[in-house]
């Protein structure tokens, strides 16, 4: 069997509050994505969701146990090293126009991430064009500034920059949750598009199971930094098998 | 017997003070004794405008036409103290964010205090505890007094937002205005905040205007459902009809675009929503399936489905459903 691009093993990370109390925010987390494969991670707010997130990029160091990146390990890199192992993860954060430096054109905040790769001022253009096009953006955006775009075209312009290396890991933590919902599904369509066209593997964080639910294959509950229940996406909301999951169902509010 | 008209919304247009362009246009909506209306659109629909419209806080929209009629007196003709004394007592709000209303750093049983105070001079702080109290165990707070004598700042953004309805509450409102109460909350804690308000209007027969973007919350809660398109109330009528049989192409869109548990993948809406809303015509013709050329000229006119069901359309549309 191939190794998955993603094997997190028993990860546990504590943080120590005001006042000296220790608050364990992970502990023993365990998760994998296998290449191609979309795999949603849902809780509520404090479940341990963005600290799994940080610990995955290696913006924070666990305290125990590993994180494998296409059979590296993360939390031994430094420099260099992470700088080319980050080239094939690549994050979508929840608010889209904060995570664009505001002064700067969108087709410059591409070409920041195009440079290692691709050489020659022409065809980086190109390829910003190309970029744009693919995630539903015309040309004319490569001019336009974060402030002067909705918060759909803001996101879709994140997710421009963040295929522009073709990594191998798309990690999206909230990424739709301060969008409206026309412009949310918008998003879920474009990414399901590149995920069906790219073969790139998602690791979708959300606090919203029904989206979860319409766009991952398998799902991880967390519950209080604890893997409550994992599965088959379908399964785990038809047939939950822990209490907590059960509960996050029941409050789900359908029509 | 008919319940009674508390507020009646007519031809209302609205602008923000200084700006040229209409944020709402021809809204009309009534609301009645003892029904909870949900108002549902996106960001930039005028959901918020139409809550400041009512409300009257100064300095935020201006009536160009129409009238919000509370008890049959318009708003706008309304002295200040008049309507001071009508905000709180007559039409309740709570807002999207808990700390939004509430002091963080003041004691809860004080904040009901002043907000009774306001309204009543003679009110004691005894009194105005024991107020509280009831309210609290109204709303099935495990424990009244711990609440009470906490600050905001200690407690969550869920207990606050329970906080900030029983202290809207208070002084015992005809109407409660909700502006996306639920919206930056955990899904359990929103379930619970939806049960509660419902639970209000049992026992205070409260009417409850609530803006929402959360179908969930609407198919729990809403006797009656409004949905709003570029500034303008594009479908009304109950609920069911207007989530189960929905008439406007817009809504109809919009309930695709909702995720669901059944992992079905949810349907954009193509284009973007517009920045300024059309004079006249239909603001949804660039992204509507249905639209032909003339929909972006002409007049707005309801369309009636059955009975106060009803949907805006351009007049002389054949709408072919």
């Amino acid at each position: 069997m191939t190794e998955p691009v993603l094997d997190v093993r028993n990860v546990t990370k504590t943080f120590r509050e005001r006042g000296g109390r220790r608050l364990r925010a992970l502990d023993g987390v365990s998760l994998t994505v296998s290449a191609g494969e979309c795999v949603g991670v849902v809780g509520e707010s404090g479940c341990g969701k963005s600290t799994l997130a940080r610990v995955i990029t290696r913006l924070i160091l666990p305290d125990s146990g590993s994180v494998r990146f296409c059979g590296t390990e993360m939390t031994e890199l430094r420099g260099g090293k992470l700088r080319s192992a980050y080239r094939n993860m690549k994050m979508i954060f929840q608010e889209p126009r904060s995570s664009f430096d505001p002064r700067l054109n969108i087709g410059t905040s591409i070409r920041e991430a195009l440079r290692p790769v691709v050489r020659g001022k022409k065809e980086q253009d190109e390829q910003i064009a190309r970029l744009l096009l693919s995630v539903g953006l015309e040309e004319r955006f490569a001019d336009a500034y974060p402030g002067q775009m909705s918060g759909g075209e803001c996101q879709r312009a994140a997710i421009a920059r963040a295929i522009a290396q073709r990594p191998k890991l798309l990690i999206c933590d909230e990424a739709t949750s301060a969008l409206d919902v026309s412009v949310q599904a918008q998003v879920v369509e474009l990414l399901d598009q590149i995920r069906r066209e790219t073969g790139i593997s998602f690791l979708f964080i959300s606090h919203d199971l029904a989206l979860v639910s319409s766009f991952c294959d398998r799902v991880y509950v967390l519950c209080g930094g604890r893997v409550a229940e994992h599965g088959a996406t379908l399964r785990v909301i038809r047939e939950p098998r822990e209490e907590y999951t059960k509960r996050l169902i029941g409050s789900v509010l359908t029509m | 017997m008919e319940a009674e008209n508390l507020l009646e919304i007519s031809s209302l247009c609205v602008r923000y003070p200084g700006a040229e362009a209409t944020a709402l246009r021809d809204v009309e909506l009534v609301l009645k004794a003892g029904q909870i209306t949900c108002v549902i659109g996106e960001s930039g629909s005028g959901k918020s405008t139409l809550f400041h419209s009512i409300l009257q806080l100064p300095g935020r929209v201006e009536i160009t036409q129409g009238s919000v009629r509370f008890r049959g007196n318009d708003l706008k003709a309304m002295p200040k103290q008049r309507l001071r004394e009508l905000r709180g007592k007559g039409i309740g709000a709570v807002f999207q964010e808990p700390g939004a209303s509430l002091d963080p750093i003041r004691p809860i049983r004080r904040q009901f205090y002043e907000t009774l105070r306001a309204h009543d001079a003679a009110v004691t702080v005894r009194k105005a505890e024991e107020k509280a109290e009831e309210i609290l165990r109204a709303l099935e707070f495990s424990d009244p007094h711990r609440i009470l004598k906490s600050c905001p700042a200690q407690l969550s953004g869920g207990m606050n937002q329970r906080v900030a309805i029983a202290l809207a509450m208070a002084p015992e409102p005809d109407i409660l205005l909700c502006d996306e109460p639920t919206s930056a909350l955990d899904v359990t804690v929103q379930a619970q905040i939806v049960e509660e308000l419902m639970r209000l209007r049992e026992t205070f027969g409260t009417c409850i205007l609530l803006i929402t973007h959360n179908m969930g919350v609407v198919a729990k809660m809403a006797d009656h459902v409004a949905v709003m398109y570029g500034g303008r109330i594009v479908e009304y009528g109950p609920r069911k009809d207007v989530l189960h049989a929905p008439a406007h192409p817009y809504t109809r869109a919009l309930m695709e675009a909702i995720p669901t548990l059944d992992g079905r993948t949810p349907k954009g809406i193509p284009g973007r929503r517009p920045d300024v809303f059309p004079e006249k015509g239909c603001a949804f013709a660039p992204r509507c399936r249905m639209s032909c050329k003339e929909c972006e000229t002409r007049g707005m006119i309801r369309h009636t489905i059955s009975g106060d069901h009803w949907t805006l359309c351009p007049e002389e549309v054949n709408r072919g459903d």
